[in-house]
């Protein structure tokens, strides 16, 4: 499987990523140009946080071999896909109990501010055609996306 | 190889699901009392009707036929017969195997409270049927009362809510949800049900029920002496693991004579018979139950796995209200030593503490989002002291670790 994998050093903490998330998964349209920033319906599913020194640091869904999110989900809404080996999430099945959250012990998950029953979770944009956004719009080379080995 | 697995829950689905995948020929039979699969966390929002029975489930629809497994539903075993190796059932027949789990799960209890074991109105929050029973008899304007205001009761006292039932819950304990929250966490659960006009009494300890005459009860008497009245009475203090099948003297059980005691492996003391999940009494919360049932499944069909040395599942997550809050480990200080850092800030209420530059517990209340790191520096006992940052301030930034195949560490 594929991953995006992170060169914290490479880092600005511009938040292209997460404008390249914004932007991919916006019912409105995929362009730059339909982004609206004010709607809290439309957050990014991608984290850059800071360390003390200050220095940002993506800190993106792992989709992990062997996830703690699938196993804490009682729901059925988590699940990883074995032939992909993506973490998938169907936000339909989910019941919103955040054991998911609790579990991911990187972190990594957030709920959705509208409505706060939905868990914010990386897709790797889904099918798209060259992979995840965030990685194509990284300006500075801190994303690579990548077979896993 | 033949492989039995009783129980259709959390425990012996995920078992069933890796066992087929591990041993694509093998014969798998799960063997379970429900007649559903369904998702036990799931039951308070088909008692208060958000949910259809069919999203209770947590398999695809297909999932016994699409894994070639057998599946006995409405079956209960009565019997192991070690010799013989085969369960037996309430039917009589005999079920054979090579390999067998034991994922019963647990059953909830009736407090030995004079007059109520065995009444007619009293009910349970455990399985689907319970919820049914609910169903049939919950109506606006009824009075319940709940007894246990732990998760379960809560569970039940948001369900019943939404059929416009009149709920009073009785806990034991000095506060609501007091294993899982401090006082503070818990009181503002206690405030949003009292203003949906949940009656709250916390302290409390039943002395016993007031029969009504016609095998029901009618009411509650507290030690203090306050009657509280009832139409429905519903027990969560507490649930019992399903052992009483387990009959050969040679399943040693736990050392309090709960449970069915279990290795690290999941093995229990009979040669080729395993137990994941609540019968265990060491799973007490759904991702546990599932991590026992992997390690258990990669034993039974061909692999090798252990639990981790550091069994470590305090951990509990809820949002009644639409207020989440997550809490891992020690929730207050008990002995010297021990500083708490808070923020308190509109809605939003966390709490981290520790010891020595070492976190032993934390509370997110109103905003949870990336709380999950904290799992790690207190399960990991990461020292905090270095990183720079105050300990309610951490985030994974603070001890990023990228594998070489990607993973965090």
């Amino acid at each position: 499987m594929k991953r995006i994998f992170i060169d914290r050093e490479k880092c600005q903490g511009c938040l292209g990523c997460a404008l390249a998330c914004m932007a991919e998964h916006n019912a409105g349209g995929k362009s730059i140009y339909d982004l609206d920033l004010g709607d809290k319906a439309n957050e990014t599913k991608n984290n850059v946080l800071k360390d003390a020194a200050g220095h940002p640091t993506p800190v993106f869904c792992r989709h992990c071999d062997d996830p703690e999110c699938v196993r804490a989900c009682m729901s059925g809404a988590m699940s990883k896909n074995q032939e992909t080996g993506r973490v998938e999430y169907d936000a339909d099945r989910c019941a919103s109990c955040y054991m998911c959250l609790m579990s991911c012990r990187f972190g990594v998950l957030k709920v959705d501010a509208p409505t706060a029953k939905i868990i914010q979770k990386c897709d790797a944009c889904g099918t798209r055609e060259g992979g995840p956004r965030c990685v194509e719009e990284c300006p500075s080379g801190a994303l690579e996306y990548k077979e896993a080995r | 190889m033949q492989y039995v697995i009783i129980g259709a829950s959390a425990a012996g689905v995920t078992a069933a699901r890796i066992i087929r995948h591990n041993d694509p020929l093998g014969d798998i039979t799960v063997i379970s009392r429900d007649d559903r699969v369904y998702s036990r966390c799931m039951l308070h929002l088909k008692l208060s009707g958000q949910r259809t029975e069919e999203k209770l489930s947590f398999v695809e629809q297909d999932f016994f036929a699409a894994n070639h497994i057998a599946w006995l539903p409405g079956k209960t075993v009565v019997d192991i017969r070690v010799d013989e190796r085969a369960a037996l059932l309430d039917d009589g027949t005999l079920v054979p195997y090579d390999r067998l789990l034991i994922a019963s799960g647990a059953s909830s209890t009736v407090p030995p409270v004079p007059n109520l074991r065995g009444a007619a109105n009293v009910h349970a929050l455990r399985n689907l049927d319970d919820v049914e029973a609910l169903e049939k008899i919950a109506r606006p304007g009824l009075r319940a009362v709940i007894i246990g205001a732990g998760l379960v009761g809560m569970d039940a006292a948001v369900g019943l809510l939404e059929k416009g039932v009149k709920v009073t819950l009785v806990e034991m304990f000095d506060r609501i949800l007091a294993i899982q929250l401090d006082a503070r966490a818990a009181g503002r659960y206690e405030a949003l049900l009292r203003e949906h006009g949940v009656e709250v009494i916390t302290g409390a300890k039943v002395k016993e029920a007031i029969a009504n005459g016609k095998g029901g009860v009618e009411g509650l008497l507290l030690a203090d002496g306050r009657k509280i009245p009832c139409d429905i009475c519903l027990a969560a203090a507490g649930v019992s693991p399903n052992i009483s099948f387990l009959k050969d003297k040679r399943f040693r059980p736990t050392e309090n004579g709960r449970a069915i005691a279990v290795d690290r492996q999941c093995r229990t003391s009979v040669e080729n018979v395993y137990a994941a999940g609540d019968v265990t009494f060491l799973a007490p919360i759904w991702p546990e139950a599932v991590r026992q049932a992997q390690v258990t499944a990669a034993n039974m069909s061909g692999g090798e796995a252990s639990l981790p040395e550091k069994d470590w599942s305090w951990t509990n997550s809820m949002n009644f209200f639409g207020l989440p809050t997550v809490s891992y480990g020690r929730t207050s200080i008990a002995e010297p030593g021990y500083a708490e850092d808070i923020l308190l800030d509109g809605g939003v209420y966390k709490k981290i503490i520790h010891k020595d530059g070492v976190i032993h517990g934390a509370i997110f209340q109103g905003d949870i989002d990336n709380c999950g790191v904290y799992l790690k520096l207190i399960k990991e006992g990461v020292n905090i002291g270095g990183l720079g940052k105050a300990p309610l301030e951490l985030n994974y930034a603070d001890v990023f670790q990228q594998a070489a195949n990607g993973e965090f560490q």
